[in-house]
Protein backbone atom coordinates (compact mmCIF):
# COMPACT_ATOMS: atom_id res chain seq x y z
CA UNK A 1 0.00 0.00 0.00
CA UNK A 2 3.00 2.33 1.01
CA UNK A 3 4.47 1.52 -2.32
CA UNK A 4 1.75 2.02 -4.47
CA UNK A 5 1.46 4.95 -2.76
CA UNK A 6 4.71 6.09 -3.12
CA UNK A 7 4.60 5.78 -7.32
CA UNK A 8 1.55 7.60 -7.48
CA UNK A 9 2.96 10.42 -5.72
CA UNK A 10 6.08 9.84 -8.03
CA UNK A 11 4.18 9.94 -11.28
CA UNK A 12 2.23 13.02 -10.00
CA UNK A 13 5.40 14.86 -8.95
CA UNK A 14 6.80 14.55 -12.55
CA UNK A 15 3.89 15.20 -14.23
CA UNK A 16 3.95 18.31 -12.22
CA UNK A 17 7.12 19.44 -13.13
CA UNK A 18 6.24 18.73 -16.84
CA UNK A 19 3.67 21.09 -16.26
CA UNK A 20 5.88 23.84 -14.42
CA UNK A 21 8.34 23.37 -17.45
CA UNK A 22 5.97 23.85 -20.10
CA UNK A 23 6.44 26.53 -21.93
CA UNK A 24 4.11 29.32 -21.11
CA UNK A 25 1.02 30.60 -23.53
CA UNK A 26 0.54 34.11 -23.93
CA UNK A 27 -2.91 35.01 -22.95
CA UNK A 28 -2.62 38.49 -22.81
CA UNK A 29 -4.71 39.91 -25.52
CA UNK A 30 -7.79 38.12 -26.70
CA UNK A 31 -7.64 36.31 -29.98
CA UNK A 32 -9.76 38.68 -32.55
CA UNK A 33 -11.80 35.98 -33.53
CA UNK A 34 -12.85 34.51 -29.94
CA UNK A 35 -13.72 38.58 -29.52
CA UNK A 36 -15.60 39.03 -32.52
CA UNK A 37 -17.96 34.85 -31.54
CA UNK A 38 -18.35 35.95 -28.16
CA UNK A 39 -19.73 39.44 -29.33
CA UNK A 40 -21.93 37.86 -32.00
CA UNK A 41 -23.07 35.19 -29.47
CA UNK A 42 -24.35 38.14 -27.49
CA UNK A 43 -25.57 39.64 -30.06
CA UNK A 44 -28.01 36.79 -30.70
CA UNK A 45 -29.88 36.76 -27.44
CA UNK A 46 -29.52 40.62 -26.92
CA UNK A 47 -32.97 42.06 -26.93
CA UNK A 48 -34.20 43.33 -30.79
CA UNK A 49 -34.05 47.03 -31.47
CA UNK A 50 -37.73 47.76 -31.73
CA UNK A 51 -38.78 50.48 -29.60
CA UNK A 52 -39.30 49.64 -26.07
CA UNK A 53 -43.14 51.34 -25.78
CA UNK A 54 -44.05 49.21 -29.20
CA UNK A 55 -44.92 46.08 -27.42
CA UNK A 56 -47.23 47.77 -24.45
CA UNK A 57 -49.23 49.20 -27.15
CA UNK A 58 -49.42 46.26 -29.55
CA UNK A 59 -50.91 44.27 -26.34
CA UNK A 60 -53.15 47.00 -25.45
CA UNK A 61 -54.96 47.21 -28.60
CA UNK A 62 -55.31 43.44 -28.80
CA UNK A 63 -57.15 43.61 -25.16
CA UNK A 64 -59.10 46.69 -25.77
CA UNK A 65 -60.10 44.89 -29.15
CA UNK A 66 -60.85 41.36 -27.06
CA UNK A 67 -63.10 43.65 -24.66
CA UNK A 68 -65.08 45.22 -27.79
CA UNK A 69 -65.72 42.37 -29.32
CA UNK A 70 -66.70 40.13 -26.01
CA UNK A 71 -68.76 43.04 -24.45
CA UNK A 72 -70.73 43.64 -28.06
CA UNK A 73 -71.89 39.63 -27.65
CA UNK A 74 -72.72 39.60 -24.51
CA UNK A 75 -75.14 42.87 -25.61
CA UNK A 76 -76.34 41.01 -28.45
CA UNK A 77 -77.36 37.65 -26.26
CA UNK A 78 -78.57 39.90 -23.35
CA UNK A 79 -80.44 42.82 -24.78
CA UNK A 80 -84.05 41.45 -25.72
CA UNK A 81 -83.79 44.61 -28.88
CA UNK A 82 -81.06 42.48 -30.27
CA UNK A 83 -83.16 39.82 -31.11
CA UNK A 84 -86.54 41.64 -31.55
CA UNK A 85 -84.45 43.43 -34.68
CA UNK A 86 -83.82 39.72 -35.53
CA UNK A 87 -87.52 38.65 -35.83
CA UNK A 88 -87.84 41.83 -37.51
CA UNK A 89 -85.85 41.68 -39.84
CA UNK A 90 -88.19 38.04 -41.04
CA UNK A 91 -90.92 40.08 -41.10
CA UNK A 92 -90.73 40.80 -44.72
CA UNK A 93 -91.31 37.17 -45.43
CA UNK A 94 -94.53 37.36 -43.64
CA UNK A 95 -95.37 40.27 -44.85
CA UNK A 96 -95.67 39.13 -48.58
CA UNK A 97 -97.41 36.18 -47.28
CA UNK A 98 -99.72 37.95 -45.88
CA UNK A 99 -100.13 40.38 -48.54
CA UNK A 100 -101.01 37.16 -50.66
CA UNK A 101 -103.93 36.27 -48.52
CA UNK A 102 -106.46 39.14 -49.62
CA UNK A 103 -105.23 38.51 -53.21
CA UNK A 104 -105.76 34.80 -53.42
CA UNK A 105 -109.18 35.02 -51.48
CA UNK A 106 -109.97 37.86 -53.99
CA UNK A 107 -109.41 35.41 -56.71
CA UNK A 108 -111.08 32.69 -54.77
CA UNK A 109 -114.39 34.70 -53.50
CA UNK A 110 -114.69 36.03 -57.71
CA UNK A 111 -117.31 33.88 -59.02
CA UNK B 1 -4.53 44.21 -15.44
CA UNK B 2 -6.06 44.40 -11.88
CA UNK B 3 -9.30 45.08 -10.70
CA UNK B 4 -7.89 48.60 -9.82
CA UNK B 5 -6.86 49.38 -13.36
CA UNK B 6 -10.19 48.42 -14.65
CA UNK B 7 -12.87 49.38 -12.89
CA UNK B 8 -15.17 46.30 -12.97
CA UNK B 9 -18.20 47.89 -11.35
CA UNK B 10 -18.61 50.47 -13.36
CA UNK B 11 -17.31 48.22 -16.53
CA UNK B 12 -20.51 45.95 -15.49
CA UNK B 13 -22.67 48.48 -15.84
CA UNK B 14 -22.13 49.12 -19.25
CA UNK B 15 -21.89 45.89 -20.30
CA UNK B 16 -25.45 45.34 -19.10
CA UNK B 17 -26.32 48.12 -21.01
CA UNK B 18 -25.21 46.71 -24.33
CA UNK B 19 -21.94 48.39 -24.47
CA UNK B 20 -19.88 46.78 -26.51
CA UNK B 21 -16.23 48.21 -26.21
CA UNK B 22 -16.85 47.35 -22.38
CA UNK B 23 -17.63 43.74 -23.42
CA UNK B 24 -14.29 43.84 -24.87
CA UNK B 25 -12.44 45.51 -21.69
CA UNK B 26 -13.80 43.00 -19.87
CA UNK B 27 -12.54 39.56 -21.79
CA UNK B 28 -9.23 41.13 -21.83
CA UNK B 29 -9.19 41.37 -18.36
CA UNK B 30 -10.78 38.08 -17.87
CA UNK B 31 -8.53 36.22 -20.75
CA UNK B 32 -5.91 35.24 -18.84
CA UNK B 33 -8.20 33.62 -16.16
CA UNK B 34 -10.22 31.53 -18.03
CA UNK B 35 -7.80 30.92 -20.73
CA UNK B 36 -5.90 28.96 -17.70
CA UNK B 37 -9.17 27.35 -16.58
CA UNK B 38 -9.69 26.14 -19.97
CA UNK B 39 -6.32 24.46 -20.40
CA UNK B 40 -6.51 22.59 -17.17
CA UNK B 41 -10.22 21.57 -17.10
CA UNK B 42 -10.52 20.99 -21.28
CA UNK B 43 -12.14 17.81 -22.82
CA UNK B 44 -9.93 16.15 -25.03
CA UNK B 45 -12.19 16.25 -28.29
CA UNK B 46 -12.95 20.65 -27.76
CA UNK B 47 -11.02 23.09 -28.70
CA UNK B 48 -9.96 25.89 -26.24
CA UNK B 49 -11.46 28.71 -28.58
CA UNK B 50 -14.63 27.21 -28.37
CA UNK B 51 -14.93 25.86 -24.73
CA UNK B 52 -13.72 29.95 -24.37
CA UNK B 53 -16.57 31.17 -26.16
CA UNK B 54 -19.02 29.07 -24.23
CA UNK B 55 -17.46 30.59 -20.70
CA UNK B 56 -17.77 34.09 -21.91
CA UNK B 57 -21.00 34.03 -23.26
CA UNK B 58 -22.31 32.46 -20.32
CA UNK B 59 -20.70 34.68 -18.10
CA UNK B 60 -22.44 37.74 -19.93
CA UNK B 61 -25.46 36.39 -20.42
CA UNK B 62 -25.64 35.53 -16.93
CA UNK B 63 -24.39 39.04 -15.14
CA UNK B 64 -28.09 39.22 -13.38
CA UNK B 65 -26.94 36.49 -11.22
CA UNK B 66 -23.53 37.96 -9.83
CA UNK B 67 -24.24 39.83 -6.71
CA UNK B 68 -21.23 41.46 -5.79
CA UNK B 69 -20.24 39.21 -2.87
CA UNK B 70 -17.41 38.07 -3.85
CA UNK B 71 -14.88 39.54 -6.26
CA UNK B 72 -15.70 39.15 -10.34
CA UNK B 73 -12.80 37.35 -10.92
CA UNK B 74 -13.94 34.74 -8.47
CA UNK B 75 -17.73 34.65 -9.92
CA UNK B 76 -16.01 33.68 -13.37
CA UNK B 77 -13.77 30.94 -12.18
CA UNK B 78 -16.81 29.20 -10.80
CA UNK B 79 -18.73 30.05 -14.19
CA UNK B 80 -15.36 28.47 -16.33
CA UNK B 81 -15.07 25.46 -13.49
CA UNK B 82 -18.62 24.32 -14.33
CA UNK B 83 -18.79 25.19 -17.83
CA UNK B 84 -15.90 22.94 -17.94
CA UNK B 85 -17.29 20.30 -15.96
CA UNK B 86 -20.62 20.01 -18.12
CA UNK B 87 -17.94 19.81 -20.91
CA UNK B 88 -16.41 17.30 -19.93
CA UNK B 89 -19.92 15.55 -18.84
CA UNK B 90 -20.91 16.05 -22.20
CA UNK B 91 -18.45 13.95 -23.64
CA UNK B 92 -19.30 10.81 -21.58
CA UNK B 93 -15.71 9.11 -22.12
CA UNK B 94 -14.28 7.30 -19.50
CA UNK B 95 -11.65 5.05 -20.97
CA UNK B 96 -10.14 2.01 -19.05
CA UNK B 97 -6.54 1.95 -20.64
CA UNK B 98 -4.87 -0.71 -20.49
CA UNK B 99 -0.74 -1.30 -20.18
CA UNK B 100 -0.51 -2.23 -24.23
CA UNK B 101 -2.80 0.81 -24.98
CA UNK B 102 0.10 2.96 -23.64
CA UNK B 103 2.36 4.80 -25.84
CA UNK B 104 6.15 3.67 -25.83
CA UNK B 105 6.91 6.84 -23.35
CA UNK B 106 4.47 6.20 -21.03
CA UNK B 107 5.52 2.23 -20.98
CA UNK B 108 8.59 3.66 -19.69
CA UNK B 109 7.32 5.25 -16.66
CA UNK B 110 5.57 2.30 -15.82
CA UNK B 111 8.39 0.30 -16.14
CA UNK B 112 10.58 3.16 -14.15
CA UNK B 113 7.65 3.21 -11.47
CA UNK B 114 7.96 -0.39 -10.68
CA UNK B 115 11.85 -0.62 -11.21
CA UNK B 116 13.43 2.09 -8.75
CA UNK B 117 12.46 3.96 -5.77
CA UNK B 118 13.43 7.09 -7.01
CA UNK B 119 12.34 10.49 -8.88
CA UNK B 120 11.48 10.14 -12.53
CA UNK B 121 14.43 12.19 -14.22
CA UNK B 122 13.19 14.75 -16.36
CA UNK B 123 13.97 12.72 -19.54
CA UNK B 124 10.48 10.93 -18.43
CA UNK B 125 8.61 14.14 -17.55
CA UNK B 126 6.83 14.06 -20.80
CA UNK B 127 5.71 10.64 -20.89
CA UNK B 128 4.36 11.13 -17.10
CA UNK B 129 2.24 13.96 -17.94
CA UNK B 130 0.79 11.90 -20.43
CA UNK B 131 -0.01 8.77 -18.57
CA UNK B 132 -1.22 11.25 -15.85
CA UNK B 133 -3.79 12.62 -18.35
CA UNK B 134 -4.73 9.26 -19.46
CA UNK B 135 -5.09 7.55 -16.04
CA UNK B 136 -7.23 11.22 -15.09
CA UNK B 137 -9.95 10.05 -17.74
CA UNK B 138 -11.05 7.21 -15.90
CA UNK B 139 -11.90 9.66 -13.01
CA UNK B 140 -15.17 11.30 -12.92
CA UNK B 141 -14.56 15.11 -13.91
CA UNK B 142 -15.25 16.12 -10.31
CA UNK B 143 -12.07 13.86 -9.18
CA UNK B 144 -10.13 15.07 -11.78
CA UNK B 145 -10.26 18.60 -11.45
CA UNK B 146 -9.63 18.05 -7.45
CA UNK B 147 -6.57 16.44 -7.97
CA UNK B 148 -5.22 18.30 -11.05
CA UNK B 149 -5.51 21.64 -8.99
CA UNK B 150 -3.76 19.93 -5.69
CA UNK B 151 -1.30 17.77 -7.52
CA UNK B 152 -0.40 19.42 -11.02
CA UNK B 153 -1.27 22.78 -10.34
CA UNK B 154 -0.20 23.20 -6.29
CA UNK B 155 -2.98 25.09 -5.53
CA UNK B 156 -4.48 24.71 -2.00
CA UNK B 157 -7.64 23.46 -0.80
CA UNK B 158 -8.91 27.26 -0.09
CA UNK B 159 -7.83 28.51 -3.95
CA UNK B 160 -10.10 25.09 -5.08
CA UNK B 161 -13.00 26.44 -2.46
CA UNK B 162 -12.61 29.48 -4.29
CA UNK B 163 -12.39 27.98 -7.54
CA UNK B 164 -15.51 25.76 -7.18
CA UNK B 165 -17.93 27.02 -4.48
CA UNK B 166 -17.18 23.29 -2.64
CA UNK B 167 -16.27 23.20 1.00
CA UNK B 168 -13.41 22.74 2.17
CA UNK B 169 -14.43 19.28 3.92
CA UNK B 170 -15.97 18.31 0.43
CA UNK B 171 -12.52 19.03 -1.43
CA UNK B 172 -10.47 16.60 1.19
CA UNK B 173 -12.68 14.02 0.54
CA UNK B 174 -13.24 14.25 -3.13
CA UNK B 175 -9.54 14.38 -3.54
CA UNK B 176 -8.70 11.27 -1.02
CA UNK B 177 -11.20 9.19 -3.07
CA UNK B 178 -9.58 10.27 -6.28
CA UNK B 179 -6.12 9.84 -5.05
CA UNK B 180 -7.57 5.98 -4.18
CA UNK B 181 -9.19 5.36 -7.46
CA UNK B 182 -5.91 6.72 -9.43
CA UNK B 183 -3.75 4.30 -7.30
CA UNK B 184 -6.25 1.61 -8.42
CA UNK B 185 -6.06 2.34 -12.00
CA UNK B 186 -1.83 2.87 -11.90
CA UNK B 187 -1.51 -1.00 -9.73
CA UNK B 188 -3.47 -2.26 -12.41
CA UNK B 189 -1.16 -1.06 -15.44
CA UNK B 190 1.84 -2.10 -13.09
CA UNK B 191 0.40 -5.81 -12.82
CA UNK B 192 -0.41 -5.73 -16.70
CA UNK B 193 3.27 -4.74 -17.41
CA UNK B 194 5.18 -7.87 -19.09
CA UNK B 195 7.74 -9.20 -15.79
Amino acid sequence: MKNEQDQLDRLLRSAAEARRNAPAHDDSTVPWTLEQRVLASLRRVAPSAEPGWLLPVIRGAFASASLIVMASAALYFAHPMGQQADSAAQIPANEMAFADIPVSQMFVSTP
Amino acid sequence: MTEDELNVAECLDRVRKGDESSVRALMQHLHPLVMKIVRSHRPRRMEEEDLAQMIYTKVFTRLEQYEGKVPFTHWVSRVAVNTCLSAIKAEASRPEWRFADLGEEEQVVVENLAATTDDLDAAHQAGSSELVTKLMETLSPEDRLVLQALHLEGRSVAEIQEMTGWSGALVKVRAFRARHKLRKALKKLLAERSP
